[in-house]
């Protein structure tokens, strides 16, 4: 399959300040790939690079498709209703019909944000990716602020949209659970500046015993030498 | 006990009015210089331009206030966006702004002449900076977090100005709308004064010089109920074009 994201010695400096350190991996197509790492060790930092938000003070990005970026609080215009936002980008209507369909927001399309659930917000975060036919979706901790049920809820949701859709997704978590539960790949970063530990494929079968890898991983890397 | 306020404020009004209609009586006051409300309301009715002032009035006040409106949001989106054109086309403009726009009536009357053109464009002045500063504001304030959305979704151009900057800080520049027309309300009232042969300031300059009070109260009065209503009809505008705040 080929390469939809490749990473080839990435840095980032904030003015002396070094963030990311030499990141190399790549992302196959229809790939779940999370990226998990201490708080503060860069994940959103090198989602953005991926995103062109920003560059990269040394090395090479290169995507292959359409982005989508489903942020870590939704960010949806308070201004517009939930379908408005969905359709910010593509005016087709009946594709936008079948889009809440999808994200399960049809009752909801004429709501405010402020009127409806932070488990929609996100799901209507996804959908504006949709809408705008991102076929590479990269995920800011999209689930962080929500309770225990909405996440698992959500979490299926989106399962079921990256198998159904073909979508190749890019997950930032914290939730080492979660990364083992949704993705097919995980990428343990180090502590500042982040280095990449490991990247390890997995099992879902020892899903204990990559737990733990990936917590001695982290724990070894903070542990002061 | 919601109910029962409009009530205290109507008999507080009509407390008012009975101790004005009887204090005429009581201090033996000359009824030119201090008429009482029924002189007052007799006199508004028997006024036959009171029509015409008043449509002459509001016309200016909207051409102007439209005219200001429509530059102030412009030039404030690009300011409030581009600080490099802030920094030296913004910081000039603001100069401007300290000048009170009333020491503009003698120049621009001398300029435009005592038409419809020199009080349009006063008021359309005066209202032009508060509804600039709003403006430049609401699009400063907006959430960082909105302008990375609309670069992940490549929103640009026209669409960029018109989705995110215009109605992300449609709030600010209502606010500031209020504010300019209030402010050109008063500019008005005075310009006509000045220099018109019609309109609301114009008719009491008028009055005070054939000594008619009572006339002069009422369009005062009047004055003041269009201040009210003009000011409600900003609050019913901003709900209706804001309904997503009517929630909060």
């Amino acid at each position: 399959m080929a390469n939809k994201i490749i990473v080839k010695n990435a840095s980032m400096s904030f003015g002396k300040l070094k963030v990311l350190d030499n990141i190399s991996f790549s992302v196959k197509e229809n790939e779940f790939i999370s990226i998990i790492g201490p708080s503060g060790c860069g994940k959103t930092t090198l989602l953005h690079l991926i995103q062109g938000f920003t560059k990269q003070t040394k090395g090479f990005i290169k995507t292959h498709g359409k982005k989508g970026f489903v942020f870590q609080d939704h960010n949806l215009f308070p201004w517009k209703t939930i379908q408005e936002n969905i359709e910010i980008r593509n005016n087709t209507k009946q594709k936008i019909d079948v889009i809440l369909e999808n994200v399960g927001l049809k009752p909801f399309s004429d709501y405010y944000p402020s009127q409806v659930s932070e488990g929609m917000k996100q799901r209507a975060g996804i959908g504006r990716c949709l809408a705008y036919n991102s076929d590479v979706i990269l995920m800011d901790e999209p689930f962080g602020s929500l309770d225990y049920l909405t996440k698992l809820k959500v979490q299926e949701f989106l399962t079921k949209l990256w198998k159904k859709k073909g979508l190749t997704i890019i997950f930032v978590t914290h939730d080492i659970d979660e990364a083992i539960r949704l993705s097919g790949k995980i990428i343990v970063l180090s502590k500042l500046p982040a280095k990449i530990l490991k990247i390890i494929d997995v099992d879902k079968s020892k899903s204990n015993i990559i737990k733990k890898e990936v917590l001695d991983l982290i724990q070894n890397d903070s542990d002061p030498k | 006990m919601k109910n029962k306020k409009p009530i205290y404020l109507f008999l507080l009004i009509l407390f008012v009015l009975i101790v004005w209609q009887f204090s005429g009586l009581v201090f033996n006051l000359n009824k030119t210089l201090y008429p009482t409300p029924t002189n007052v309301f007799t006199a508004i009715f028997e006024s036959e331009n009171l029509f015409l002032d008043l449509q002459t009035s509001i016309l200016r006040l909207i051409f102007g206030s439209l005219i200001g409106i429509l530059f102030g949001v412009l030039l404030g989106i690009i300011t409030g966006h581009f600080s490099s054109i802030n920094e030296t086309f913004g910081k000039f403009i603001n100069f401007f702004r300290f000048i009170p726009p009333l020491a503009l009536v003698p120049l621009f009357l001398l300029w435009f002449g005592i038409g419809e053109f020199s009080k349009v464009g006063l008021l359309a002045w005066t209202c032009f900076f508060p509804v600039w500063i709003s403006s430049h504001n609401g699009v400063k304030n907006l959430e960082n977090k909105y302008l990375l959305v609309a670069k992940s979704l490549n929103i640009k151009g026209f669409d960029f100005i018109r989705e995110v900057l215009f109605k992300g800080s449609i709030d600010y520049i209502l606010n500031g709308t209020r504010i300019g027309v209030g402010i050109a309300f008063s500019v008005l009232i005075a310009a006509e004064m000045i220099g018109a042969y019609a309109g609301m300031g114009y008719r009491i300059f008028f009055l005070q010089s054939v000594y008619r009070v009572d006339k002069m109260m009422g369009y005062i009065i009047i004055l003041g109920i269009l201040g009210i209503i003009i000011d409600r009809l900003f609050l019913l505008i901003s709900k209706k074009i804001t309904p997503w705040k009517n929630g909060e």
